[in-house]
């Protein structure tokens, strides 16, 4: 008697965020087990709400980004995920959408309204986080929101270019001008030379 | 091969998302426990075709039903008595004259006069009847008095 299994088909992407322990597996939904969204939530939340942090620098923003994300993924396919040919590409392109649109609103609303001061990092932040990578993170807030997104995408998503570009739903060509644009900036304004 | 701005920007994310752990985050509420909304049941479409379809019939048996009550009234301007041109202009002054209207031997046996603006004529019907009286028929023409029957008014 032969048992064959069917592994499921993981993107290079997927691959790659599940050997570096961002999620864990997800099943395609089994009949008496829970629905397949719920797993889903459960794997990707964390990471998706990290990934939105990077893109806005505000949690409850980004858990509210994270939440509309998957509300809407559940609207639209409902709990059973058959229909979605691949719903983390589809996660990570609702969240990247919608951290765009919130950066906007914000941009916005600081044109009329003075940002609040910004409030004193924990302890623990400074802990983490050191001075060269508070220089880089308020760099990174300069760019534009597209510039900033291929920059996430391509230096802490690590997704290739055409990854990225499938994603943003943009040519490979904007992306490869994108980064180098952004890293061009970044250089300019850490001082370093390329 | 990576460049030096590459590795700084590869550490400062990692070391901005290292920050966000799950005891940061709210509790978890997965898309399926908030109720989401409800289509609506098969029956209720149904029950509201057919709710449709009854007022739609009672509507279409109504209107044919009450169509012919609404012609009941009718004007009875058909009634108004054809007037007698050659009498007309004889007796013109004659209302002029005869400021008593009670010397009409029938004033209630057509109520026409009620609307004419000389109330001491006689209408045509009853006048043309009785034969003897003149019957100035002024009802068909208001410009009667105007008319050059005045000189004959007696002084």
């Amino acid at each position: 008697m032969t048992f064959v299994v069917t592994l499921p088909a993981l993107r290079p992407a997927w691959l790659r965020s599940v050997l570096s322990g961002r999620s864990s597996s997800v099943r395609g939904g089994a009949p008496d087990g829970p629905p397949a969204i719920n797993e889903l939530y459960h794997a990707r939340r964390l990471s998706l709400v990290r990934l939105a942090v990077l893109m806005v620098d505000d949690l409850p923003t980004a858990e509210d980004i994270v939440q509309d994300v998957f509300a809407a993924l559940y609207r639209r396919h409902g709990a059973d995920l058959r229909t979605v040919s691949d719903p983390h590409a589809y996660l990570t392109t609702g969240v990247m959408n919608a951290a765009r649109s919130a950066l906007r609103r914000r941009r916005t609303a600081r044109a009329y309204v003075p940002p609040p001061p910004a409030p004193a990092p924990a302890a623990e932040d400074e802990v983490l986080l050191g001075q060269g990578d508070r220089e880089v993170l308020a760099a990174l807030a300069e760019l534009t929101v597209r510039q900033r997104q291929v920059v996430v995408l391509r230096y802490w998503s690590e997704l290739s270019e055409q990854e990225i570009a499938e994603v943003l739903r943009v040519s490979r060509g904007t992306v490869k001008s994108t980064a180098s644009r952004a890293l061009g900036i970044l250089r300019g304004l850490l001082g370093e030379r390329p | 091969m990576s460049t030096q701005m590459e590795e700084r920007l590869r550490r400062a994310l990692s070391a901005r998302a290292a920050q966000v752990t799950p005891a940061d985050l709210r509790p978890a509420a997965p898309p399926t426990v908030a109720p989401a909304r409800r289509p609506w049941l098969p029956g209720w479409r149904s029950l509201l075709a057919v709710a449709a379809v009854l007022v739609a019939a009672v509507l279409v048996v109504r209107l044919p039903a009450d169509a012919p009550a609404r012609r009941v009234p009718d004007a009875p301007a058909a009634t108004v008595p054809a007037p007698s041109p050659s009498t007309a202009p004889t007796v013109g002054p004659v209302p002029a004259t005869d400021p008593a209207p009670t010397a009409d031997p029938s004033p209630t046996a057509d109520p026409a006069p009620t609307t004419d603006p000389a109330p001491t004529a006689d209408p045509a019907p009853t006048s043309s009847g009785s034969g003897g009286a003149p019957s100035p028929a002024p009802s068909t023409s208001p410009t009667v008095p105007s008319t050059p029957t005045a000189p004959a008014r007696p002084r």
